[in-house]
């Protein structure tokens, strides 16, 4: 376990990390800090606060990626997926596999260049493809910053590596669960980062000759994302340490949920300033739907939520409880 | 509460009809089907059409170039463009015709209204409406653009922020403080101001959906004929809160014909992405279609109380509240049914930046991206905030105690 002076060094590298300008990919500037130690060493602290802070500052490096191709290698076993990327659902339609061929359609956040794609065809069917055989495209995204690319092609199937059954519907839950954790983390980050700054701006603007946070108004607004906030945070930290499905989906859920909450009513107390490139709230607005997007939005893993609690009829446990 | 409409409102509305029937294509969809550029070009268009045959500005007296029609002309003539899914005019004509000709009519003297009316109507003019400073938003009453009086010009000295489609004015009007001693309210003034003008320098700035659509306004040493001043001086609050009630009670009406439309191609949405039978969509729909049709009987009293009386009652702030309000609800709704396809943007952006997009606009990301991002979001925060609809409904109609810290 890291003790609070290492924590303190690592939250201030990281943020350095973050958001220094470059081209130097994330996972570079990662490597001269020694990260694969510190992950080796403690990695429920260092992803989570590498992953919160990610969300404070709305970096844009992709430390989603490598992490969902590290569960899904990790699962399956096999080293070499390390290096792979892992395609996202894409908006515009599934992937699929026939007799003869492979037809992909999936989103990811780098180009895979020749590196191997993983792609989900059905629940019971991964595929693996040279990620040379695909077109990537990048896309205009609504966060516009966080990059994103399409993947589409049809592979004949003698060049497509094919996991099945058990073994693949089992590694695709554990890379979700993985992701879902993390993402859930870099949402809370945001949502804290959102609320906080919406306090220490109601605290300055001046109108009617006062601070507008003297108003009730706006200070319920705040108070009202900071509950949120809170409980998402603790759960995010929790669904680290159990490593659990559930946990997980519960923490993305709430996390998405506090997210969007917080940019609602902070939007609403910047007034017109919030709408513009003035003020810096624009970027986690954005990135709040492009994240809870990813993996499930919170809306549908709620209904996820609910299936489960009827189908099962047991509220599973959620760390002490 | 009186629905009926008079033979006369009855007749003017078999007019509108006709022109409608004689000047619209037959396959007419509504300006959203048409792609970004056409869609300015056909807006453009279509308000030369409206002008030459007199649908604008009609209220307004003949000898300006307007029609000399009632207030309930006015809203036949809205509730039957929105039922045809054609604009009134262009976007910023809402700050050019609907703001500043009506002040003029009411407030202007007979030289301003003979020289710049018609020019309003024709397209000539384009005016902006520059209220809001860095430090005045919704306290608008501090506004602090120093004006001070040499010889027979005001010279002007300070900034202005927020003016929607700034770059597109030439010309804007202004609040200004012409006595700092008096009480806030009573120092102001009403100015017209064109643009060019020396001194006068309109930069935009960037709205968080990439469009430019804010500007801010800059004031140094612009000098401005004493003949500018609109209504007395000092009196520029009486002036600028007149404009309210000319506005309101035709948006009554022809809100919930929008806002009905809208959530149709909502309902359009769901059926696409099979959602239509998932009980929580179809309980989330009938919230917002019970809410339109309340819209529809609250926009029925305005219209009755403005049409009797001529001035707005407390319904003013009831009404901005629950449209505003409502259209963040519906965009949630519309974002969550597009799922992943809200991430990617595709299709083409919403014509104007407030309220619904355009009937006849296709369920694309675009579409609802932008209205759920700007025009949703921002229908709490322009035209009073959401807390100072709620605050004047409390304080001043409910009668409840002033909240300790105010002091307007
Ligand atoms: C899309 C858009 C278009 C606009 N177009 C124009 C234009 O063309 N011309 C123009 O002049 N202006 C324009 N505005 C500006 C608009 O009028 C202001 O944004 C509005 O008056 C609010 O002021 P503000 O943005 O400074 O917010 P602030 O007044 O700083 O408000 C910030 C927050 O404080 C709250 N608050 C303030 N006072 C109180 C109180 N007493 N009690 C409780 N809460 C309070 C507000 O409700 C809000 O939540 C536009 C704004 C938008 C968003």
């Amino acid at each position: 376990m890291m003790d609070n002076d290492t924590l303190d060094m690592l939250r201030t590298s990281l943020r350095h990390v973050l958001t220094e300008a470059t081209n130097v990919p994330l996972a570079d500037r990662l490597g001269e800090l020694g990260w694969d130690e510190v992950v080796a060493d403690d990695p429920v602290t260092a992803l989570h606060t590498l992953f919160t802070l990610k969300g404070d500052t709305v970096s844009s490096a992709d430390a989603l990626g490598p992490r969902l191709a590290a569960a899904l290698a990790d699962a399956l076993g096999d080293p070499q997926l390390t290096t792979a990327t892992v395609g996202m659902e894409s908006p515009f339609g599934p992937s699929s596999l026939t007799d003869g061929s492979l037809t992909v359609d999936a989103v990811v956040f780098t180009p895979p260049s020749d590196n191997p794609v993983v792609v989900r065809v059905d629940g019971e069917h991964l595929a693996v493809v040279v990620g040379s055989a695909l077109t990537c495209t990048r896309l205009t995204t609504t966060d516009g910053e966080l990059a994103q690319f399409r993947l589409t092609g049809t592979v004949p199937a003698s060049q497509v590596q094919c996991i099945e059954g058990a073994t693949a519907s089992i590694a695709w839950s554990a890379m979700v669960t993985h992701g879902r954790w993390l993402l859930a983390c870099e949402l809370v980050g945001i949502a804290q980062h959102v609320t906080d700054s919406a306090a220490q701006y109601t605290g300055e603007r001046i109108q009617y000759g006062k601070p507008i946070g003297t108003f009730q108004a706006l200070q319920h607004r705040i108070a009202t994302a900071h509950v949120l906030v809170v409980g998402a945070a603790r759960l995010a930290e929790h669904a680290g340490h159990s490593g659990d499905e559930w946990s997980a989906l519960v923490a993305k859920a709430v996390a998405g949920q506090a997210a969007e909450t917080a940019c609602t009513q902070a939007q609403q107390c910047y007034g017109a300033i919030g709408f513009t490139w003035e003020h810096e709230f624009h970027h986690y607005l954005r990135r709040t739907y492009v994240l809870d997007r990813l993996l499930g939005d919170w809306r549908s893993l709620e209904r996820e939520i609910g299936n489960e609690l009827m189908n099962s009829r047991h509220v599973p446990k959620i760390g002490m409880l | 509460m009186d629905l009926s409409y008079s033979p006369e409102a009855e007749a003017y509305r078999a007019k509108v009809r006709a022109f409608l029937a004689a000047n619209l294509p037959a396959d007419w969809q509504g300006l959203g089907a048409l792609a970004g550029d056409e869609a300015e070009e056909w807006a453009d268009r279509w308000r030369d059409v409206m002008a030459k045959n007199g649908f604008l500005g009609i209220t307004w007296p003949k000898e300006y170039g307007g029609q000399g029609l009632t207030k309930l002309e006015q809203v036949v003539l809205g509730e039957e463009l929105a039922r045809a899914r054609v604009p009134q005019y262009r976007a910023v004509d809402t700050t050019n015709i609907k703001m500043l000709g009506n002040t003029l009519v009411k407030w202007g003297t007979e030289e301003q209204k003979q020289k710049y009316l018609p020019r309003i109507l024709s397209g000539e003019d384009t005016w902006v409406q520059g209220y809001s400073e860095p430090e005045a938003g919704s306290d608008l009453a501090s506004v602090h653009l120093k004006a001070e009086l040499d010889g027979d010009e005001w010279v002007l000295n300070g900034q202005k922020i927020w003016t929607s489609r700034g770059m597109e004015g030439t010309a804007i009007f202004l609040l200004a403080r012409t006595d700092k001693t008096a009480a806030k309210h009573r120092g102001i003034t009403f100015m017209l101001c064109s643009i060019p003008t020396p001194g006068l320098e309109v930069r935009p700035i960037r709205t968080l959906t990439g469009v430019e659509e804010f500007c801010e306004v800059f004031l140094t040493d612009v000098r401005i004929p004493v003949a500018n001043v609109v209504g007395p001086v000092n009196e520029g609050w009486k002036v600028a809160n007149s404009l309210l009630g000319l506005e309101r009670g035709e948006e009554a009406a022809t809100n919930p014909i929008y806002f009905k439309a809208e959530l149709e191609r909502v309902i359009q949405l769901a059926r696409d992405k099979g959602r239509i039978n998932d009980p929580i969509i179809r309980d989330r729909l009938a919230w917002c279609h019970m809410k339109v049709e309340m819209m529809r009987f609250l926009g029925y009293r305005i219209l009755t109380a403005v049409l009797r009386d001529g001035a707005l009652g407390p319904e003013a702030s009831i009404s901005k509240l629950f449209w505003s309000e409502y259209h963040q609800v519906l965009a949630d709704l519309a974002m969550e049914l597009l799922g992943p396809e809200a991430t990617v943007r595709e299709g083409r952006r919403p014509y104007k930046h407030y309220r619904a997009d355009e009937p006849g606009a296709a369920n694309s990301s675009n579409s609802w991206i932008d209205v759920f991002l700007m025009n949703a979001r921002s229908g709490t925060v322009y035209a009073g905030t959401s807390e100072i609809q709620r605050n004047i409904l409390a304080e001043n109609i409910l009668g409840l105690p002033k909240e300790p810290q105010t002091n307007s």
